[in-house]
């Protein structure tokens, strides 16, 4: 694919005058290290963290600038385990130092506009920030399309699909829950941020239940008449919480209708169903920086698959859940994996290339159905203009040994302990 | 974090442009390539938790192991799925750069 580089932006990235300017305007005491293009990334999850690390990575002269409202992450990935009682919070929360260590000017700020005529981000501190290109990686916001259930009141049945305090609240509820009782959880519809991330939630808490609290069960209450990983769920299901989890497909559990979170009741069409603890996950869409920008077009934003440029507004890249990666899942490997083909792809076009080199992606889910029992799915794609094509991958395969099963648990912890470093640094 | 690896990409970054068409129609920006290991296998391929690390083995070792994996005469839970994924091409560019850290 051909992009014509701006007579414009190629000026910005020649004159020293414009890095004078950004410093004057924000007064910004450090900034970032170099004295290349300016790079402004915003958000610093999967895809935002794993882009800034790789832009100066890949151009160490690059001025990278990443905004981030929160001073460290608590990661969705293993925040099952955490429920389950298998990892403590310390282990999945992560700071940025070592994304500052390498010369990221990291701002714990929010975004809260966009011009892109004058190539500017305006922060909630009031500081304007400007960039010779802008990666938006701002991960998912929700659908609040349920009467009772909004963002005030999902405290009280947390979703806990954004990984933090609703995380927490979640763990201390099943912790407060009397044996016998029943945790409902109702999976969101298509599309979501991870896809198998619901089963292996109810895996985690069975485990949780099955340990602590046996005489107490989890009921899925799907909007979907299948999910990710279903037959290796399935069979782990039967091998270790036969009677623990229950899966109900959404034609047989009808449209839900209303949710009290003081009683934590789900209404649907044709039943009501009472839990004790109620997780109920909304449905999704592009975090709202996104909306607010005009990256969208409907839930999501589109963008160039080989440079994550969005194909709304120019000199933007869109990464992560926010974008619409055709092949590719929601996930935070896909994230980081999009983060670097769009990090390669912007160091190489504000260099006055003119074309980008390669776009080749890859994701892993590991999902943990008890500490010992682990099960994946994983792709490799070629990306085209079209479309990310799967050129290898697929799920787990059934019927394996006890020893496979345990390897993958164990292999489990090695992607994330490899991820996070590749992310956070 | 390689300093040594950040500044060889970028300067291979603008060599690629310059062969932009066929670099890209073979997917063979190294850089790209191995970054998808790192995730499981570690920075320069050096592990950080309980996957296997995979620095400091000689290229045509490297190729063997990634070709066996990709036919099927070695087994493993996950790279039989993995490595049919690239093509030989791409499993030579691999083996190289990770050879070469
Ligand atoms: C329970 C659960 C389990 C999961 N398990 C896995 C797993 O095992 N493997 C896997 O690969 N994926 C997993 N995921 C999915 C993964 O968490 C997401 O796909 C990933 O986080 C997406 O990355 P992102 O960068 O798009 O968004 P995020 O990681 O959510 O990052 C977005 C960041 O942007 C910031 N932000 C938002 N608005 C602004 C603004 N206006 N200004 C500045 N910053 C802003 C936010 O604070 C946030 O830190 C799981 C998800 C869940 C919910
Ligand atoms: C999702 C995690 C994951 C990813 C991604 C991954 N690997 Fe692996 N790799 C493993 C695991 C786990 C093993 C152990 C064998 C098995 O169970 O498949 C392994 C084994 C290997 C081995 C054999 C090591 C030895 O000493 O026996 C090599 C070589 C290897 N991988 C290379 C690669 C390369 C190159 C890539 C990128 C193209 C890659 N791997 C991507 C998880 C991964």
């Amino acid at each position: 694919m051909t992009i014509k580089t701006t007579r414009r932006e190629f000026m910005k990235v020649a004159g020293a005058a414009g890095a004078v300017t950004a410093f004057a305007v924000t007064g910004c005491a450090s900034g970032p290290s170099g004295s290349g293009p300016r790079v402004v990334v915003v958000g610093g999850g999967f895809g935002g963290a794993t882009a800034a690390r790789y832009v100066k990575k890949f151009g160490p002269d690059f001025r990278v600038t990443m905004i981030e409202p929160k001073s460290s992450y608590v990661t969705c990935p293993f925040s099952n385990a955490y429920l389950g009682g298998i990892v403590d919070l310390a282990t999945i929360t992560h700071n940025y130092s070592g994304i500052s260590a390498m010369g990221v000017d990291v701002r714990q700020d929010t975004v809260m506009s966009l011009d892109a005529e004058a190539q500017t981000v305006t922060l909630w501190s009031g500081a304007v920030i400007e960039y010779d290109r802008l990666i938006v990686s701002p991960g998912i916001d929700f659908k609040w399309t349920i009467p009772g259930y909004d963002e005030t009141s999902s405290e009280l049945a947390p979703h806990a699909w954004q990984a933090g305090g609703q995380t927490v609240t979640l763990r201390k509820q099943l912790e407060e829950m009397d044996d016998g009782g029943t945790v409902i959880i109702a999976p969101p519809g298509n599309p979501f941020r991870c896809p198998p991330g619901p089963y292996e939630r109810a895996s985690m808490i069975a485990h949780y239940l099955k340990t602590n609290k046996p005489k107490s069960k989890v009921l899925i209450l799907d909007r979907k008449d299948k999910f990710s990983k279903q037959g290796a769920f399935m069979e782990g299901w039967k091998k270790n919480y036969a009677d623990y989890i229950e899966w109900v497909p959404a034609t047989e559990v009808g449209t839900i209708t209303n949710i009290d979170v003081n009683t934590k009741t789900l209404a649907t069409e044709m039943d009501t169903h009472k839990a004790d603890v109620l997780n109920f996950i909304p449905n999704q869409k592009a975090g709202a920086i996104a909306h607010k920008m005009g990256l969208t077009d409907g839930d999501w934003c589109p963008v160039d698959l080989l440079t994550f440029e969005s194909k709304v507004i120019p000199g933007v890249h869109v990464i992560g859940d926010a974008a619409v990666v055709t092949g590719m899942p929601k996930s935070g490997n896909a994230a980081n994996s999009e983060a670097k083909i769009c990090a390669s792809a912007v160091v190489q076009l504000l260099s006055g290339a003119t074309e980008v080199a390669s776009a080749i992606s890859s994701n892993t889910c590991y999902s943990l159905v008890t500490p010992d029992y682990g099960i994946s799915v994983t792709a490799v794609w070629q990306g085209t203009a079209e479309k990310y094509a799967k050129t290898s991958g697929g799920v787990s395969p059934a019927d394996q040994s006890d020893g496979f099963r345990a390897n993958e648990a164990k292999y489990a912890h090695g992607w994330y302990a490899n991820i996070t470093a590749d992310v956070f640094g | 974090m390689n300093v040594k690896l950040g500044i060889a990409a970028a300067v291979s970054a603008v060599f690629i442009s310059a062969q932009a068409s066929t670099a890209f129609a073979e997917n063979l920006n190294a850089d790209l390539l191995v970054s998808n290991c790192v995730v499981c296998h570690g920075d320069d391929g050096i592990s950080v938790g309980s996957t296997p690390s995979i620095d400091g083995i000689a290229k045509d070792r490297l190729v063997a192991m990634l070709q066996s994996f990709k036919d099927g005469s070695r087994s493993g839970t996950i790279m039989t799925r993995i490595a049919p994924g690239y093509s030989d091409a791409q499993l030579e560019v691999i083996a190289g750069a990770l050879a070469g850290n």
